[in-house]
């Protein structure tokens, strides 16, 4: 039974400290805050790198509402395109295998978020990566 | 590794009558009475490709040794895989999965690891319904009735089980071996 409190604690103690979030007062003169909401950043394409190039394609949202941002063919490992937040980006690779043609699929939102400091409202955004690369 | 699950199920399951025969002879004379304790559970299943996270609630029969329990298992994040989806094209997709299911398990041939450890054989099956999506694409991976038995040992811990099980889940993908090591925290709630 002292086990079950131990851990009904434990957990407790767990959900408490992470769910703790600064409150809209606190003021830290020395914090760099973005003031200009932030409405673009990186996209990051990773995939694996192949001779004769990697065709990609970029959409919004899912792959079925068939919103193409993109298409471009990759010499690298890795590419970025700056493009608009707020929008959930989905990136194809395709690469052949043989007499198999392999599609690699990632999607990612790409957000901009704000907080307040010293009455300030300040904005983050951080650029995201979409994963193409094959399976080993 | 199927026939030597099958094998060590059947072996297991040969003696369980024997037991049972033993006990019988106290109870007989006895009414019989149910008496059914609370259990939560907490636990994983892993191999060396993927793991699943797993939460349950249930009951446990002492006399009977058998227990029930309703549990949620989940692959914590998205994971490469790799599916045909025509003659000529492979889709790799990031893929994430649940399964809900209804855990059967009997906990058989008591004994003792030191004078202070007692443990017992268990023998179970997970089954339910597995089902998941992808990143991308409001296409899903085929979902399903999935029957996942496990085979194993359990130690008394002073006030919980912790159950060492090895598992053959069937997760339908070509990719992850089926066998799985499952570890579970077992806890009877007893006022």
């Amino acid at each position: 039974m002292k086990c079950i409190v131990y851990c009904i604690l434990v957990l407790l103690s767990f959900i408490t400290i992470t769910s703790c979030n600064s409150d809209g007062d606190s003021c830290d003169p020395d914090l760099i805050c973005t003031t200009v909401s932030i409405d673009s950043n990186w996209v990051n394409l990773s995939i694996t790198e192949q001779l004769s190039g990697v065709p990609i394609a970029l959409y919004n949202g899912n792959l079925e509402d068939n919103l193409i941002v993109l298409r471009d063919t990759l010499y690298g490992d890795s590419y970025d395109y700056y493009l608009p937040t707020g929008i959930r980006y989905t990136a194809e690779a395709y690469y052949r295998s043989g007499p198999n043609i392999i599609i690699a699929v990632d999607s990612k939102k790409l957000t901009t978020e704000s907080f307040t400091n010293c009455d300030d409202t300040c904005y983050e955004s951080d650029e995201i990566t979409l994963d193409l690369v094959l399976i080993e | 590794m199927i026939r030597v699950f099958c094998f060590l199920i059947f072996s297991l399951y040969n003696t369980v009558p024997y037991a049972q025969e033993l006990d019988s002879a106290d109870t007989t004379k006895t009414k019989f009475k149910l008496n059914i304790v609370p259990t939560i559970s907490t636990g994983i299943h892993v191999n060396l490709q993927d793991f699943y996270l797993d939460f349950g609630a249930g009951a446990f029969e002492p006399k009977s040794k058998i227990g029930v329990q309703l549990s949620c298992s989940f692959r914590p994040f998205y994971k490469k895989v790799q599916i045909h989806q025509q003659a000529n094209i492979i889709r790799q997709w990031k893929e994430k999965k649940y399964l809900v299911s209804v855990d059967l398990y009997k906990r058989i041939l008591k004994f003792h690891l030191s004078q202070s450890l007692n443990s017992s054989f268990l023998a179970g099956a997970k089954s339910g319904y597995l089902f998941g999506d992808y990143l991308g694409t409001r296409e899903r991976p085929k979902a399903g009735l999935t029957i996942n038995p496990f085979l194993g040992f359990s130690i008394w811990l002073n006030g919980m089980n912790l159950d060492v099980t090895y598992l053959l889940f069937n997760d339908r993908l070509a990719s992850v071996p089926n066998s799985r090591l499952m570890f579970a925290l077992n806890i009877p709630i007893i006022p």
